[in-house]
């Protein structure tokens, strides 16, 4: 085999001795897994994938690869939306069998956790203490801790909270070489050396463990539905919440392409399909305090002509509200083969003039576009629908997204607001930065990976004279 | 043109260096004795807010102080490093938005708030200074005009050097712009303050946006509470508070003010669960010198200042411990605490930005 051919014997017999026979796959047969994350579009045959079931053992796994000259590329779950993950000629470390919580500390408020640990099951394990832990990214009940802190993930309730940067205390990284540190935010007097590393998508270096914060969960929650006959007004309603004093705790768009996939599936949540845009906004804290926020809240999107504003009276009518957006991606999956989900963030006041411009994007290239996201951070997923084994639409696909992508840009916004850049939007980084800061993250990413053998080809565009 | 403020506000001739103001520090730094002494220069003066005359010359913002880019209705401000905190708190509550900042970090200027990255009152509720970071011009030790972040609320683009930039304290160059998040301002803002008893019977007061205990060698212990939101919401939390609260304006008063003349200011770090017993164990032990604790038990930090040039004891064993103000003996003990693994990926960082030509120093006022 071609594959087995190049991942050398003498290297996967050591390995073994690490992590055992099942922590070794090199059958290609059963690679074919990892050849992907959760954007379909980009794909690679790992050489190898290992994982390891101990934290001596993922150590011991990155020296025998550094010492090897293999490049190797970290995966949580492989739920990841731009390619973080996908290997190329490089070793899969898998970190899903390292999936304990070591110590949770209810009076302190924090979690010790292993890299391969579902970010849902740190709330489940927190929620006997009436805590949890805050970001909550879409996928939360199949991701990884490491994948979410490795991409700086994000989530609907991000939006007041903060992202994973904002919640993790201290990291143990693996280095490229096998050596460990612990790294912290900054309260010896160092550098936020845990902040460097949250975001930095595997390319210096693996997690070990991370400490985590715990937050008390709210007393109470509750949610609206504003419904709109045009995106633009529901865009001036989201800047106008905000206006109004309020920083709900989610507030998410969801446009009209994506009620009807959503309706037409077993997901319906009873929107009105002739909605053009929905609002869902989330607020939480004392009961009497959040029925004022509400009040506001719903206040602001009837200034801007919502046609109707439902208020969640109880806990079933919430999730039912959430219902659209929540299974939104998924219903899509049933409406058309593929989705390529952009990630782009824009000022918020930017949302009314942009949207209508993406639609026109799509509009010229032929493909139909659903849009659901987290507007109260003018974070965009506008998502592409499409069927991969159509080149020439992929070709089209590939097109629209560079459109938006600049347009986004040059609207004062950036690339990926938490899927993270991966491979998939390596060639948009010159958008964004200039050669001397783009010189300055190589030489940042060059003091820690010499080598060059942590998650190659990822986040950084290839160095000039590099073979990309 | 960063060049030429350089050039501008360039060469102040003074062949040792000195700490201004601080009988106590003497000679800050001697020779290539001091592991560090850029760095080391460079917390002062962010810490301090104080003109530092350093080697041959002193890289000063003050002059950066202009509002660069205002986008009150995206809730984001970009202005000059040299601003005074003062002045665009000022600014921005004109414009009825507001910036989660306290104590000490009033006196400082928007750069140096930055790159102190001290804890604060309301870190539990909004964030601590990092978060409010959303991007930064900077001027490198090797001369090269770097600008990070944008803004809007997310980006995960690149390595996230704003992140690195807060509470580097002039480490890695000088900041000459500073990008912010900016907050709407709460309808209510109400201060109380809640003074006597004795250490157990500090609150954590889970109902209130801020909680800070305070202790002072004058004034004993007291407690800041502070509510701030709704004006309904803020009423009905002030009133469960209880008689025992005096109205106060504490909010924006240090009892570890970042030019206390002559005093050494550690900032320790214990966490949630043992900031009580450290804050005990201070106040107990009555160390010499011992003047003023201001903790934060939502997050677990604390600042303790000592007075009159006395050399406090060890810093609490189980707390990671800074230097937020302080001679290099306070330095040296503080780094005596530290990783060595972590100061070796600083070093390198470091190398990557460029190391200070030894005569110059990032001072932020």
């Amino acid at each position: 085999m071609h594959v087995a051919s190049r991942f050398p014997e003498q290297v996967g017999r050591v390995l073994q001795g690490i992590v055992g026979p099942h922590g070794l796959i090199t059958d290609p047969g059963r690679i074919l897994p990892y050849e992907a994350d959760a954007l379909t579009t980009r794909k690679g045959t790992p050489l190898a994938v290992v994982l390891p079931d101990s934290r001596d053992a993922l150590i011991e796994v990155v020296r025998v690869l550094h010492s090897a000259g293999l490049p190797f590329v970290p995966r949580g779950a492989g739920t990841g939306l731009s390619g973080g993950s996908v290997a190329r000629d490089a070793v899969v470390v898998t970190t899903t069998r390292l999936n304990r919580i070591l110590d949770l500390d209810p009076e302190d408020r924090t979690a010790l956790v292993e890299p391969g640990v579902i970010t849902a099951a740190i709330s489940a394990a927190a929620a006997p203490h009436g805590l949890r832990y805050l970001p909550d990214p879409a996928s939360a009940a199949a991701c990884t801790i490491a994948g979410n802190i490795a991409m700086n993930s994000g989530g609907p309730h991000c939006l007041k909270h903060g992202v994973t940067s904002d919640h993790v205390l201290g990291l143990e990284v693996v280095l490229p070489d096998g050596q460990t540190a612990w790294l912290g935010r900054g309260a010896d007097g160092g550098l936020d050396l845990a902040g460097l590393f949250i975001g930095s998508e595997g390319t210096i270096g693996l997690i070990s463990q991370a400490r985590v914060a715990l937050s008390p969960v709210a007393a109470s929650t509750r949610a609206l539905l504003g419904l709109f006959d045009g995106v633009g007004q529901a865009g001036a309603a989201v800047s106008e919440v905000f206006e109004r004093g309020l920083v709900p705790v989610a507030l998410e768009l969801i446009d009209r392409a994506t009620i009807e996939v959503v309706e037409a599936s077993i997901f319906a949540a009873g929107l009105p399909t002739d909605t053009e845009a929905a609002l869902v906004i989330e607020c939480e804290g004392d009961p009497r305090d959040v029925e004022a926020e509400l009040r506001i809240a719903a206040d602001a999107c009837l200034a801007h002509g919502a046609r109707e504003v439902r208020i969640a009276r109880d806990e079933s009518e919430r999730l039912a509200i959430w219902r659209a957006r929540k299974k939104a991606y998924g219903a899509l999956g049933r409406a058309a083969p593929d989705v390529f989900v952009q990630d782009a963030v824009v000022p918020r006041t930017e949302l009314s003039r942009v949207l209508p411009e993406i639609q026109r994007i799509a509009d010229v290239h032929r493909l139909r576009l659903a849009n659901f996201f987290h507007a109260g951070d003018g974070n965009l997923h506008p998502n592409l629908l499409f069927d991969r084994r159509d080149t020439e639409q992929v070709a089209r696909v590939e097109r629209a997204g560079e459109e938006i992508m600049r347009l986004c840009v040059a609207a004062g916004g950036t690339i990926t607001g938490e899927h993270g850049v991966g491979c998939d939007k390596v060639r948009y980084m010159p958008l964004l930065f200039g050669p001397p800061e783009l010189t300055l993250m190589d030489a940042l990413h060059e003091a820690f990976d010499p080598a060059g053998l942590a998650n190659p080809g990822k986040m950084l565009p290839p160095r000039h004279g590099d073979v990309p | 043109m960063l060049r030429e403020v350089l050039l501008d506000l360039g060469r102040r001739e003074q062949t040792e260096p000195r700490l201004p103001g601080t009988a106590a520090a003497g000679p800050l730094v001697t020779g290539s004795a001091a592991p560090d002494p850029i760095a080391a220069l460079a917390d002062f003066s962010v810490a301090q807010g104080e003109p530092t005359e350093v080697g041959s010359g002193v890289i000063s913002t003050s002059r950066l102080a202009d509002v660069v880019s205002f986008r009150p209705r995206d809730l984001t401000i970009e202005v000059g490093a040299g601003m005074r905190m003062r002045e665009l708190v000022r600014f921005v509550e004109a414009q009825n938005l507001w910036l989660p900042v306290s104590g000490a970090g009033l006196e400082r200027s928007v750069g140096g708030w930055i790159a102190a990255a001290s804890p604060g009152a309301w870190d539990a509720s909004f964030g601590p200074v990092r978060r409010q970071l959303l991007g930064c011009r900077m001027l490198t030790p090797s001369g090269e005009s770097l600008t990070w972040g944008r803004a809007v609320m997310k980006n995960v683009a690149g390595f996230d050097i704003p992140r690195l930039m807060a509470g580097s304290r002039g480490r890695l160059g000088v900041m000459t712009t500073v990008t912010l998040r900016l907050w709407p301002r709460p309808e209510s803002i109400s201060v109380h303050e809640i003074a006597g008893g004795d250490p157990g019977d500090r609150l954590e007061w889970t109902e209130a946006e801020a909680v800070t205990w305070h202790w002072s060698s004058d004034l004993g212990d007291r407690q800041a509470v502070v509510f701030a939101g709704g004006a309904e919401s803020v009423r009905r939390r002030r009133a469960a508070l209880g008689e025992r609260a005096d109205t106060a304006a504490r909010e924006s008063v240090s009892d570890c003010p970042s030019r206390a003349p002559g005093s050494v200011v550690y900032r320790l770090t214990p966490g949630r669960r043992y900031l009580p017993t450290a804050f005990a164990a201070l106040t107990r032990d009555l160390n010499p010198g011992l003047a003023a604790i201001e903790a934060w038990p939502a997050t677990g930090s604390m600042l303790v200042r000592f007075d009159s040039g006395q050399e406090p004891g060890t810093p609490e064993p189980s707390s990671t411990a800074a230097v937020e103000r302080g001679g290099p003996e306070a330095h040296a003990r503080v780094a005596a605490l530290r990783d060595p693994a972590a100061s070796s990926i600083e070093s390198q960082i470091e190398r990557v930005f460029g190391a200070w030509p030894r005569s110059w120093l990032a001072d932020y006022l």
